[in-house]
């Protein structure tokens, strides 16, 4: 795989948080950021922190790689 | 108790109040020093220097007072969160970046016109200022125009 820039970061937070029967507001409170941060996490406008990343995964109850993925690998496209 | 969303409004605001009193009242002083003594500029830059000063002090006021909502909140990691971080590293690029445009622009603009330095130099200390101030308030309205709600 060759390094790009601006690579974009696949999510499935929204899926995720609505398992969790999660607002993005209650979300931000549970990991201490701003809605802002999750909003643009989700909508792949911002790449989170390894920190926020595994933050993320453990409130929502799945594991990093379960819930971020480059769109453009095999595990992307499942 | 003010809650997050409201804090990261009035940071906005605030920042977006401290920049615009720092431009009129150091851009007027810039202004004075480069029109010399007399003058309808210098009369005008007069007035923005007061007006400026003034805003000022009122921004350094509110900004006080937003520290004390955010100590009592107990907010300040919250609104220092990554994507605050981001957004002030942006700011500062950009403004860094216009600075040295500035530094370029006055450069060859000295080379042809005979202006004051003093004033030059005092104008680009207000870019250098402003910038990343406004840029940091323009993303961050970027941002929330982009919100959706969830």
């Amino acid at each position: 795989m060759s390094p790009q820039r601006n690579t974009r970061l696949g999510n499935r937070m929204k899926e995720n948080r609505a398992r969790q029967n999660l607002t993005q507001q209650q979300l931000a409170e549970r990991v201490g950021v701003t809605r802002k941060t999750i909003n643009t996490v989700e909508n792949a406008v911002f790449i989170p922190s390894t920190v926020l990343a595994l933050k993320l995964a453990a409130v929502l109850g799945t594991t990093v790689e379960g819930l971020f993925f480059l769109p453009d690998t095999t595990e992307g496209k499942k | 108790m003010e809650n997050i969303e409201n804090l990261t409004r009035r940071r906005n605001f605030s920042l977006l109040f401290t920049a615009c009193a720092f431009l009129l009242w150091q851009g007027g002083m810039a202004v004075v020093e480069l029109t010399g003594g007399g003058g309808y500029a210098n009369a005008s830059g007069n007035i923005f220097v007061l007006a400026g000063s003034l805003m000022w002090i009122a921004a350094m006021l509110y900004f006080i007072r937003f520290q004390v909502l955010v100590k009592k909140a107990r907010a300040g990691c919250v609104l220092d969160d990554e994507w605050a971080r981001n957004t002030r590293l942006r700011a500062i690029a950009f403004g860094s970046f216009l600075t040295f445009v500035s530094i370029a622009l006055a450069y060859v603009l000295l080379a042809f016109i005979d202006l004051p330095v003093r004033g030059v130099v005092h104008m680009i200390f207000v870019v250098a200022v402003t910038a990343p101030l406004f840029s940091y308030v323009a993303i961050e309205f970027r941002s929330n125009r982009n919100m959706d709600q969830g």
